[in-house]
């Protein structure tokens, strides 16, 4: 479903993703991880055709993200760390902006609601203003205008960063939930325990490459640990030492 | 191009903005409270403090009076000026305001006078104290009645009538209407007030919309919807447009309210020659719609050039300190076109902000002219699209939106 090949990004002389390639299957959660700064949120941005990459080929659903970013975003459902809710704008007036702009007809964006929103639930907070909002308010408004439009390619970008054990629990769950035989679901995050609870495959990326990509029993193969702390940190080390 | 697209951020933009205290304020509160404050206030204080300072009693003093009895007669007659019998009064008293006039009379002052030979009184005044300044025009006036006196005697003495002098009198008569009148005192001031709010009067939606996005973060999650850059800078341009046009509207508004208010509460009495409270303004909707389409001219322009800045600028303070800029780059061609007489051609008239002045002006004093009105409406409109076509391109580098 997602196709990144020889991927590079740099700003200035900083490179931020450097040849990296890997590809996202129908069906499955794939789990980017790595420390700050290796790249994961660039590479999102790259697929999200927010950011133009200096070369390197991105396919999503079939679709050339640079040659037509436009229809390549039509199929992406993006949860970015920040949740982008508009503090004056209530929750269903975020949810219908985003809506028209995802040219989602009024009776669908209500069906799609009355679907999302007990899941998420939204209910209770749908005509406040979002900057009343709690993070975790806030970032469940954010998922269920990501999943608006029904989209093929789900990319969550540490979408539990600085929520509570409950609310980041929920949201773990509802990404569980996402997961469709004929959809896919990027993951980011630096939390081990939840890449290990969710992903049916890890890319680990340092420094702007990949460092290893697997399962998790592959990934333990790979590197003789049980743990996949434990995975990241000699990964993390051994390119250290390398470099 | 989608024109849903367009629609949609247009409907976001402006339901954000009317739900924002500060581009409330700066859009109705400002022009509609502070106008009719900043457009009468200062008159309104100067005037009142000269009618004060002419009714109220200066003291001079007149050295040497004793040589001068028929001035110090004359000076009696006067309301408003009082004599002092302070003799050890000197240059100080004046330049520290416990007199408002010195006057020292020369030795046989009156002998001279009444020998017909020539003299002269000495009066020190301090310019920088309006008191001073006052008693001057009264001691003046006073002079004037005096000097009259000896002449008309010198003349009597001399068998001849006091009508040499005045070998004729002359009327002047106006053949400007009220209208006319009211239009050329508001071509003085209306077209700086309506270029400004024309230019900067939406320039808070505008920062909300670009680098307020980038602050609260609510860029990225939209740039990753299918709208197309086109669109999306579209709709947030139509909506800056859209409040600096009503923007211009309310402050036209405060403005004619500052009039009518003038016109209540300094239409009678010692304020009735107030400048701006007995003027009399009509204009046809043809001159009204004009000034419009010449306010959306700027606003057009500048609703994209400023977009084009904020996308640009780091941070909203940033954003701000250019708005200060902006307003003075604004100002200056305005107070140009205000303080001087200018010919419109072909040149000036391709000058932005300084076309639409002068158009302005020309319509204020109800000139029609058409060609000078088209080449700034279309000057304006390929200003306008160039200024779209800068912020489409600003808005799709992705270094210009990253930028930290």
């Amino acid at each position: 479903m997602i196709e990144v090949r020889n991927l590079r990004k740099s700003f200035g002389k900083f490179v931020a993703v450097d040849d990296l390639s890997f590809e996202v299957r129908a069906g499955e959660i794939f789990g980017l991880l790595g420390p700050n700064g290796a790249g994961k949120t660039t590479t999102l941005r790259v697929i999200s055709t927010i950011l133009k990459p200096d070369a390197g080929s991105i396919t999503v659903n079939g679709c050339d993200a640079l040659r037509e970013p436009e229809r390549a975003r039509a199929q992406l459902g993006v949860v970015a760390e920040s949740n982008g809710l508009y503090d004056r704008l209530t929750a269903l007036e975020n949810v219908r902006y985003f809506a028209r702009l995802y040219d989602l007809p009024e009776e669908k964006m209500a069906a799609r609601l009355r679907e999302l929103s007990p899941r998420l639930g939204l209910e209770e907070f749908a005509h406040k203003r979002a900057g009343q909002f709690s993070r975790g308010m806030k970032q469940k408004v954010a998922i269920a205008i990501a999943l608006l439009h029904d989209p093929h390619v789900l990319i969550f970008d540490e979408p539990t960063a600085g929520l509570d054990v409950m609310t980041a629990r929920q949201v773990r769950q509802f990404i569980k939930e996402c997961r469709r035989p004929e959809k896919c679901v990027i993951f980011s995050t630096h939390i081990m325990r939840e890449v290990e609870e969710l992903c049916d495959r890890i890319a680990i990326i340092h420094k702007g490459k990949l460092a290893a990509m697997g399962t998790f029993s592959e990934l333990q193969q790979q590197s003789g640990q049980k743990d996949l702390e434990e995975i990241f940190v000699e990964l993390v080390e051994g390119e250290n030492r390398a470099l | 191009m989608r024109f849903k697209h367009i629609w949609a951020v247009w409907r976001k933009e402006l339901l954000d903005t009317v739900r924002d205290r500060r581009s409330l304020i700066m859009i109705i509160i400002v022009p509609l409270l502070i106008m009719p404050i900043f457009v009468l206030g200062p008159s309104y204080l100067m005037r009142q403090q000269k009618t004060e300072t002419e009714q109220a009693v200066q003291e001079i003093v007149v050295r040497n009076g004793t040589d001068a009895p028929s001035l110090i007669e004359t000076l009696g007659t006067a309301k408003t000026l009082r004599l002092s019998d302070r003799t050890d009064a000197d240059e100080n008293w004046v330049q520290v305001g416990w007199v408002a006039l010195l006057v020292t009379v020369p030795p046989g002052f009156e002998e001279k006078l009444a020998k017909e030979e020539p003299t002269a009184l000495e009066i020190k005044f301090n310019p920088t104290r309006t008191e001073s300044r006052t008693a001057r025009e009264k001691f003046e006036a006073i002079l004037e009645i005096y000097r009259q006196q000896i002449v008309a005697k010198r003349l009597e003495a001399r068998g001849v009538s006091a009508q040499l002098l005045q070998p004729f009198s002359e009327s002047y008569q106006s053949v400007a209407s009220k209208e006319q009148l009211g239009g050329f005192v508001l071509s003085f001031i209306l077209p700086l007030f309506l270029v400004m709010w024309a230019a900067i009067g939406g320039s808070q939606t505008a920062i909300d919309v670009t680098v307020g996005e980038k602050e609260r973060k609510t860029l990225e999650a939209l740039l990753v919807t299918p709208i197309r850059r086109e669109s999306l800078v579209l709709g947030k341009v139509l909506a800056i447009f859209t409040v600096t046009i009503a923007a211009a509207m309310v402050s036209v508004l405060g403005f004619i309210l500052s009039l009518r208010l003038g016109a209540v509460f300094f239409g009678s009495g010692e304020l009735r020659s107030f400048p701006l409270a007995s003027l009399s303004v009509s204009f046809g909707p043809v001159i009204v719609l004009l000034m419009l389409a010449v306010a959306a001219g700027i606003a057009a322009m500048m609703s994209a050039l400023t977009f084009a800045l904020f996308s640009w600028t780091r941070s909203i303070r940033e954003a701000q300190s250019h708005t200060t800029w902006i307003t003075f780059g604004v100002m200056i061609p305005a107070f140009v076109v205000q303080f001087r007489e200018i010919t419109p051609d072909l040149g000036s008239l391709l000058i932005p902000i300084f076309n639409a002045t002068l158009v302005f002006k020309e319509l204020l004093l109800g000139q029609l002219n058409w060609a000078n009105i088209g080449v700034t409406l279309s000057s304006s409109l390929v200003y306008a699209l160039v200024s779209v076509g800068i912020a489409v391109r600003v808005f799709q580098n992705e270094r210009v939106l990253f930028r930290q």
